[in-house]
């Protein structure tokens, strides 16, 4: 089941990292992506080592890529038609819910 | 309305009429296609790679759980909505 909290993504949607109350492995993934959304050519080994250090794995940090990276598009083609809330895509209907798998965030006290 | 052409849904014929009716099968409840995915309504054939793609990267079972996933593309969208 996903738990989403309001906060967490009330504070993302003002641009707020810091204001989101997340787990520090979390923050430190989004950091990433800011990384990657600002510069991504400022992206180094070292950032990359501390998110594995972390518990991320690279299968993850991959994926979190081709999400920064396919928002970024979407967020291109909104702005050059004008349109709002270019990723607002609606609430979607789970289709195979949320992913069974753990995150490093489980289990961490 | 967008400063490009799109093409509405009950003005849709052809194959983007095709692909926004399987888009609605595949969302029961949701008559409205999204704006971003409209954008791509003059090109029928890449709206529907479009979808595809973020159907698969984004709505399905990954590495990452769909509630991180919807944290990084909230967050690249706001970030993206700020001059830097």
């Amino acid at each position: 089941m996903q738990e989403s909290d309001p906060n967490v993504y009330e504070s993302l949607a003002r641009g707020d990292l810091d204001g989101a109350p997340l787990p520090r492995v979390e923050h430190a993934l989004l950091q990433f992506v800011e990384t990657i959304t600002k510069h991504a050519y400022r992206v180094t080994d070292e950032q990359v080592e501390r998110l594995r250090e972390m518990g991320w794995t690279d299968e993850q940090l991959a994926e979190c890529v081709y999400i920064a990276a396919l928002f970024a598009f979407f967020n291109r083609v909104a702005d050059a038609f004008g349109i709002e809330f270019p990723t607002n895509f609606g609430t979607l209907a789970s289709r195979d819910g949320d992913p069974q798998q753990s995150d490093p965030t489980e289990g961490t006290p | 309305m967008a400063r490009i052409r799109w093409i509405a849904e009950d003005s849709a014929t052809g194959p983007i009429a095709d692909a926004y009716r399987e888009w609605q099968d595949a969302n029961p409840g949701r008559p409205v296609i999204p704006a971003i995915l409209k954008c791509f309504s003059l090109r029928p054939d890449f709206f529907r790679d479009v979808v595809a793609f973020s159907d698969r990267l984004h709505f399905s079972e990954g590495h990452l759980t769909r509630r991180i996933k919807e944290m990084i593309a909230t967050y690249v969208s706001a970030l993206n909505q700020c001059p830097y």
